[in-house]
This record gives structure tokens, sequence and C-alpha cells, in this order.
């Protein structure tokens, strides 16, 4: 307490003519400590910031402490809740995909080095080049597989696979249009959605892919114009029901070990730029997985047209995606989560 | 002889745990003896002589006033404070263990109310449904029943009974009038009859059990524990069954060539604290949705790698790392199996010494003793530690938490500066006020100094992401083998093994602790304690380092087992090293040694508190006391044992 001016008898007075009315009300509200205890100092307030002690001595304490001063936890800015049920679901199609009426996988283009589609009746010529239908995807043909871009300026890094072509001429390319042929492709969708396709079938000597497998979903839209989603049914081999997340080629960071990882890009050496992202979790009961990712501006610059105004164009974007469902849960818990960029 | 009528199932359960269920014999006849004196029962030579007609006689435990307080919490795990409503005030009562007292605190002035002395160190606090408090009494192996002395909470409660337990109770669960106490050293559950104490159950536990939650139904308790990296699951319904081990998914570990080790998982630690989530389930019932368990993931180093260059090999991840796992409680495991924070910067400020849990549908909040703040965790997440929402900053130490029944506020008990924090959820605003103290005492400040530095995990000069009490939470061990510069190194205990146990480190090469820990430290990557000006800072480490009681052992089951025990100690020619269960402070060539070892010789150590701290050998080979007796490779007793040498050894071991 600081002292009061004056006499010490009379600054005693003042203060308990002063504090007397106070002290009672307080003493009220307040017991004061019983006998053998007394109050504690008080707390002390946080300290400012200001350089480490050992800043003075050390200059490897100073500054491993200085980083460990100034190094700020992950921190969440925002969270989407998904609900599965509300997501669309993924149709395949195997059993239905021949006879009348039957079932049309998006059709592949198949084109010569001139550009030409088949047929050719003078035989293709250079290169024989299948190109899935959609903006982002992938496409194997036979051993060999590569990313696929539609934009022209993205052609660069994957445009189909193509096949050279070595005296096919005679029989006017048939020979060449063999083998297994599977693609997977991302295209606008009806509104807001993003058609998903993954198509697996065989070339027989003819343009046409005979399709033995198509898979199909309307990817709904969940955060930003960048993140959609759609539902895996659980299979009768076994497998969960599952979320898939689509997104632009991002940059992966840590995946749980029940997460499945396609596309994205491992920032190590010999990564090659893809074409999308797509992240599975389990939801059904008694799982939980997670999956990390970055992406940055020239990312999403690829990508489908964002939402107008959309205003983190040019910030880097953190964000995991999360399910986890126990037994005793009725719905499974998929989370996007962003962190502070 | 006092004939003991047990309701439910039998005292002693199973042949399985009967060798350490049988403490409670001696336990029952402290607890009755304990409770009839505290009711002041009449003896029959003391009965009046009035001929009226006899009444039932009330239960010892009970109220003798009209019920002065409901809890105002949300139900979950209990700590080191509870909330009450004592007429129109809601109060905050906080077991104190530096002051060995319980403060209650109006949580709406922030101001205290009353204080009651405690006559031992408390652990956890737990307002009970009949309007009586329970405390555990650490370094007094008793929980003690007391009922407020007033109205507004300002006198002292009164004791109303009490019951010796397992050594070093920890956490209390009320189940169906039943309480439930967790022993940490004593590595037990107790089931007591909460009318009289009376001990009804016991179950051996795995290493230091903490937290006991119990699930909706009241049908299992799920008990955290500080080491081993298990949530045990005990079924309450059925009194034969044995704990169920909940193996807490770590993650994988790096092997020696930097990969991925598939077959050998990291290990947890640091288990504090558990919280749950209840609300309706997939059938429309109430009941537990998920139950979480903070605390580490630890990759100790490739168990075949040999010498490391620090404690634990892995180079590019967090050796030790926060981890939140949600357990299951219907199928009773883990569905957490990945650990995203082992990518993390090394500098990140994690906690890593997580002591408290609260959490509802809407938030997860983790006490943090490294950090000095209270984390908020989005509960959805698999991992929730992935997700942190906000960190309150609080007086340093918060080891308690507990939510308000409304949810709108959670107090916070920080142990080190003694402060009760109130957190408002929606602001985020906090505020503290630090407990009444005995006065008179004189406290030394290089051990408060040295309690604040052994627990945090941001001093560069001891660690970067590590702290002491990461390896030797309460100064014990983590049962870890770590790889090492010299192999793999089993974590010692310090707490009652540090003073007059020179020399120091498995070979014996430092004379002193403080040569010893300047290696430590370098080992943790700390820059270590060497100006001048930090002496006083390592001098505060060292002191409170060597002040870490050891907890007493719980009386042997087998008085007589453990007195043969001794003798065979010394015919063995055990005490030749272990001079009265400690040192000679040499070193011998016991065999133990591996290929490449430096030195064949090692340091004898310590046996105080052996029981508690497994594993054995300076590499860790013998999980138990048993093996370690039973083993037929001639380290160290020449002559294998026989069968029951070897337990009548243990016996006495376990005393020590």
């Amino acid at each position: 307490m600081s002292r009061l001016p004056g006499s010490p008898t009379i600054a005693l007075a003042a203060l308990a003519l002063l504090a007397g009315p106070l002290a009672r009300e307080a003493r009220a509200e307040e017991p004061a400590p019983p006998a053998g205890w007394e109050e504690a100092p008080p707390l002390a307030s946080p300290a400012p910031s200001r350089l480490p002690a050992c800043c003075g001595f050390d200059r490897d304490c100073c500054q491993r402490q200085v980083t460990l001063n100034q190094t700020r936890p992950d921190r969440v800015v925002r969270v989407v809740e998904v609900r599965v049920e509300d997501l669309p679901e993924l149709v395949v199609h195997e059993a239905d995909l021949t006879g009348p009426g039957h079932a049309v996988p998006p059709p592949v283009r198949i084109v010569d080095g001139l550009g030409r589609p088949a047929p050719w009746p003078d035989g293709p010529s250079a290169e024989v080049r299948i190109t899935p239908p959609g903006r982002f995807g992938e496409v194997r043909w036979g051993d060999f597989w590569t990313p696929f871009f539609a934009d022209a300026d993205m052609r660069s890094l994957g445009y189909g696979m193509a096949h050279f072509v070595y005296g096919h001429a005679e029989d006017r390319g048939r020979s060449i249009l063999r083998g297994a042929v599977e693609f997977f492709t991302i295209g606008q969708g009806q509104g807001d959605t993003l058609a998903v396709d993954f198509v697996r079938g065989d070339l027989e000597g003819t343009p046409e892919l005979q399709a033995r497998r198509w898979a199909h979903a309307d990817a709904a839209p969940i955060s930003g114009g960048f993140i959609h989603a759609y539902r895996e049914p659980g299979s009768a081999s076994g497998d969960g029901e599952r979320v898939v997340f689509v997104l632009p080629e991002a940059i992966l960071g840590f995946e749980a070990r029940d997460a499945k990882v396609n596309g994205g890009f491992i920032p190590s050496r010999f990564s090659r730029t893809e074409a999308y992202t797509t992240l599975t979790l389990p939801v059904d009961p008694g799982r939980s997985g997670l999956a990390s990712f970055r992406l940055f501006g020239f990312q999403l610059r690829r990508w489908f047209p964002l939402p107008d105004g959309f205003p983190e164009y040019d910030r880097r974007i953190e964000a995991t995606v999360s399910a986890s469902r126990t037994l005793a849960e009725a719905e499974p818990r998929v989370r996007v989560v962003f962190f502070e960029g | 002889m006092i004939h003991l009528e047990l309701r439910g199932p039998p005292l002693i359960a199973t042949s399985r745990s009967f060798r350490s269920l049988s403490f409670l014999a001696p336990l029952a006849a402290l607890s009755i003896a304990g409770c009839a004196s505290d009711a002041r029962r009449p003896s029959p030579e003391e009965a009046p002589a009035d001929p009226s007609p006899p009444i039932a006689a009330a239960p010892i435990c009970a109220p003798r006033s009209p019920r002065r307080l409901e809890r105002a919490a949300v139900v979950g795990a209990s700590s080191a404070v509870d909330l009450v409503r004592a007429g129109d005030r809601r109060v905050a009562l906080i077991a104190d263990g530096d002051e060995r007292a319980l403060h209650a605190v109006d949580v709406e002035t922030m101001r205290e109310i009353g204080v009651t002395p405690l006559p031992g160190r408390p652990g956890h606090v737990l307002a009970l449904e009949n309007g009586l408090v329970a405390v555990a009494l650490r370094d007094t192996a008793t929980v003690v029943i007391l009922e407020p002395g007033d109205e507004e909470l300002q006198k002292p409660f009164e004791e109303r009974c009490s019951a010796r337990v397992a050594s070093e109770p920890w956490a209390v669960a009320e189940a169906g009038g039943d309480l439930l106490v967790t022993s940490g050293f004593g590595a037990a559950l107790t089931v007591l009859r909460g009318s009289d104490l009376l001990p009804l159950r016991a179950l051996p536990l795995p290493r230091e059990p903490r937290a006991v939650i119990l699930d909706a139904a009241g049908a299992t308790a799920f008990v955290t524990h500080a080491v081993g990296g298990v949530v045990s699951a005990i079924d309450l319904k059925d009194g034969g069954m044995a704990p169920e081990a909940i193996h807490l998914q770590a993650g994988r570990r790096i092997n020696a060539h930097g990969g991925a080790d598939d077959e050998h998982p990291r290990e947890a630690s640091q288990g504090y604290a558990l919280a749950s989530i209840v609300g309706p389930g997939v059938d429309g019932e109430r009941e537990t949705l998920r139950i979480f368990a903070p605390h580490t993931s630890v990759d100790p180093g490739a168990p075949d790698h040999g010498a490391s260059v620090g404690y634990g090999g892995a180079v590019d991840i967090r050796p030790v790392t926060e981890l939140v796992s949600v357990i299951d409680p219907r199928r009773r495991r883990s569905i957490t199996n990945h650990v995203a924070g082992a990518f993390r910067d090394r500098f990140a400020p994690e906690c890593l010494l997580p002591r408290g849990a609260v959490a509802d549908e809407g938030a997860l909040f983790v006490a943090c003793l490294d950090l000095d703040a209270v984390i908020e965790l989005d509960p959805s997440v698999g991992d929730p530690s992935v997700a942190e929402r906000r960190r309150f900053a609080l007086p340093a130490g918060p080891s308690a938490l507990s939510l308000d029944a409304s949810g709108k506020q959670i107090f916070a008990f920080s142990e080190i500066d003694r402060a009760l924090s109130r957190i408002d959820r929606d602001s985020g605003d906090v505020a503290s006020v630090a407990l009444w103290r005995r006065s008179g005492q004189e406290r030394d400040a290089r051990l408060d100094r040295g309690r604040r530095l052994f627990v945090t995990s941001r001093d560069a000069r001891i660690s970067v992401g590590r702290a002491c009490a990461s390896c030797h939470p309460e100064g014990r061990d983590d049962g870890l083998v770590w790889s090492s510069p010299d192999g793999a190194r089993q974590t010692p205990m310090l707490a009652g093994r540090l003073s007059g146990t020179a020399p120091y480190g498995w070979f014996g090469e430092n004379a002193t602790v403080r040569d010893h820990v300047r290696k430590t430290f370098a080992r943790l990557g700390g820059t270590g304690f060497n100006a001048p000006a930090q002496q006083a800072d390592l001098d505060a480490l060292l002191a409170y380092a060597a002040s870490i009681p050891l907890p007493e052992a719980s009386p042997p089951p087998d008085p007589a087992a453990a007195e043969r025990g001794r003798v065979a100690f010394a015919s063995n020619g055990c005490d030749g090293c272990h001079r009265d269960g400690s040192t000679d402070g040499l070193a011998h060539d016991v065999g133990s040694g591996v290929k490449g070892e430096r030195h064949g010789a090692f340091d004898t150590p310590s046996l105080a508190g052996v029981r508690a701290s497994a594993p054995y050998f300076h590499d860790g080979r013998y999980r138990t006391l048993g093996e370690l007796l039973g083993a037929r490779d001639a380290k160290m007793i020449p002559d294998p044992l026989s069968g029951p040498d070897a337990r009548d050894l243990e016996a006495y071991l376990e005393t020590l």
C-alpha cells in the first residue's frame, strides 16, 4: 500500500473514515482469510515481450528461444461441416453397359498427330492420342499413364495419352486402337456441381471405347468453389462408406493410414504436377481419418471458375478434411477445417 | 476380527488378480476402523442404558445436515476443481496439493470464501450426489468424505468418514452410490461403498492410472494412464472381469533408414485426463458418444538402431507430439489411428503435458501444464489436437478443469501459481484469483522456480519440444526405452532416487547430477545452463528434482512373504550392491551389457519404488519384476531362483 501524506496517525484515521463503510461492505461479500491463512501475493501479469534472458550471453540459446517464443500454433479459422447424407452418391454402372438402352459413359476423343479424329482412311499420322472428356483428369492406355489438362495453356503438363505410329497405315490404325483404357475426369456439372467420371474399358480396333465400368457422381460444392464432395456407398467387397473430396491439385500434407489420396503434389524431388486431387475418407462406424493439404493461388486459377468476389485468391489456404465416427454415433462427423494461412 | 459383509462381487475377484487384490484385506480393516471412529459410534461398553426401541444405524458416511450443495458442473472425469451450487451461489471447490487444503471460491465474484485444511495432499475432488464431497489424499493413501460446515461454504468442511486405498489415490468417480478411486503409484482401481466406504472390489491396473470416467449408463469405467499408452476399460457390472486394455494408436515410428516402421508403433504417454460427449446415440437413447484421451505420441527411436545422436532417433519428425485419441465407448478401441502432429515444425507450441480435460458437443478443452494455457479443440475431428481453435493464457501450471453445467464457463486450476481462472466461453475473457495460503510458512522460491522449469516444454536451454516432465511425469519415468548415444536406455525414475545415489548415468560416469544433466540437455537438443548467470536456474531445477517425493508403497499383501523375501534379498547377495534397497555407488559387470556397449559395468541403480518403474535393466529388457527374477539368462543372479523364492523376493521388492 502506498503511504498517505502527513502524519501516520492522521493518515490512518483518514483511511479508517474513508474506507470504513467500504470495508464493511467488502467484508460482507469477501471474507478475509481465517486464522492461519493469508492472501497470496497478486498474480503476476503476463511478462511483456522482450528478448529471452539468455540472449545476453548465449547466441544459440537466444536464437532458439526467440524462435520458440515466436512460433504460433496452427489455429482454426473456419470449419465447414459436411452432412454425408446430403452428398450426391456415386453411381456405378457395370452390368448395364451393353444391350438396348444401355448406359452411355462420356466418350473419349481419339485423334492422330494432325488432330484428325478416327477413322483415318489413309491411316493415322504420327501418333494416336486419347483424350478424356472434361477439363481435368488422367488417362491410362495400356501400361502408360498421364495427367490431363484440357485448357490450351496447360496442355504441356499433360494432354491425353499418345502412342506413336510406326507403319500402321495399312490397317488404317486399327491395330493400334487396342488395349485397356481407363480415365478419371472432372468437368463442369449442372449448376455448381462438378461432374466426376471414372471409366474403364477396352479398345477393340475401333475408336469406340467398350466400357466395362463407369462410375459417375455430381460432386456437390462444399466450400469456396474449390472443394466439392460426393459419397461412395459401401461395396460388396467389404469397403465401407466413404466420402470423396475433389480439389484442384493441392500440396499434400499429412494423411492418415485409412485416408486415400489420388493426385495432388508431393513436395519432394521427382514429383510432377497433377490435374486434380481427391481425398477419400472412411465414414462407416468405428473409423477415423484425415488428410491435410495446402492450396496456392496459382493452383486455384487453373480450376473451375470460382465464385464472384472470392477474396482469398492469392493467399495460401491450409486445410484438413476429417471424418470420424464411433459405433454410438448416428452420423459420421465430416469436417473441412481451415487454418490461418 | 472384523467380519466383512460384502455387497456385490466378492472382495477377491479373480484368481488372476488375487495377489494384487489382497492388499484390500488390511485396507478394509483400516477403513472400517477409520469410519467407525469418524462417526463416533459408541462402543458396546459405552452404549447408553436407554431401553428405547432399537433404530437402524444411519450409514456412517451420510450427511448430518440438510443438503447444502449440489453439483453444478457437467459430469465428466473428476479433477482438482469441481463446481457446486450452495444456495444462490455457484462455488468452485479446489483441491490444493501444495497447501493441503480445499478452497471454496465464489465464481461470480471470483473471491475465495472459505478454506478447509486437509490431512494430506489432495489429488482430485468430487461433489457427490448426496451433497457430500470426496477428496483423494495422495500422500496418505486415503479418501475422505467431507460435508460443508455451513450453508455459505465459508466454514471449514467437516470430515464424515475416510478409507484407506492403494498408494496415491488420484481420481474419484461416483457410480450408483459407490465410489471408484484410482491409485497412481498403487496401480489399482478401488470400489468403495458410498454409504460407509467399505472396499467392495479392487482391480490391479497397468502402471500409473490417473483420470477415471464412466459411460452414460454407468456400466463401464474408463481409466487413463500416465505411462504405457493404454486406457483401461473396466466392466462395473461384471465383478470378475479383468480390465480391458485399449491401446492408443500413436502412429508409426521412424526406422533406422528414415522410413515408416510398420512393425513398431510410436508409444503414448502423459495420459492424465479424460473427457466425454454424451448425447443421443444410434438408438436414440442418451449414451456416451465419444471419449477423449489427451496424451502424447512418442517416438523413442528405432528399436534395433543401436546408438543415436540424442534421445530418440528421428530427425525430421517430432519425437514427442500432442495427440488426443478418440475412444469408441461401444467398441472399446481408439478410432484415432493417425498422428499428424509428428510432422509439425519442431518449434510449434504443442500441449505436451495435458493434465485436465472437459468436453461437450461444441468443444474439447484441455489444460496444458507446460504451456500455461487451456486450448480449445474441435471435438469432431478424428484427432482433435489437429484442430485448435483458441488458446487461453492462464496463471502457471493449469492442470484441472471443470465445465459449468450451462456450458458457458470453464474453470481451471493452475497448480503452480495456485490460482483459479474462469474462462467465459463466448467472449474468451479470463478472470483469475490467487488462492489463500497458509500463513507463517517458509516457502522456498528456488523450488518454485525449479518446478516451473521442470514442466516447461518451451525453454531452449532444456530442450526443443520436450519438458523434463515429458519423460519423468511426477518425477518418475515414462516406462519407455529410448535410443541414445549409448544404445537403448530405459528412462530412470528420479523421484526418491536422486539424493545419496551418486554417481549418475547408467555407466556411473558423472559424479553429480549437475554433470549428468548437462549431457541430458545436449541429448535433448537444449543449449544448456552454461553461463554463470544461469546457474541459479540450474540449481533451482536440480533442487526441485531432488525434492520430488516417492509415494509410499501399499502395504504388502502377504507380509510373511515380504519378510521371507527380505531374507532372500540378503541371502542371495542382493544387498551387496543394492544396500538397503539403495545403491553401493559402484558400477558392476553382471553380464547385462550387449554387443557394442562402451562398458560392461553398470552403475547400481537404487531400488526405491522399483515396483512402479517397469521395465527393468538398463535397456528395459524385462517387462516385469517377475520376468526379471525368473529369467534364466544368469544376469545379475547367478543361480536361477525357485518359483517360491522369486515370488517372495518380488513381494519384498514391492515394498521398497
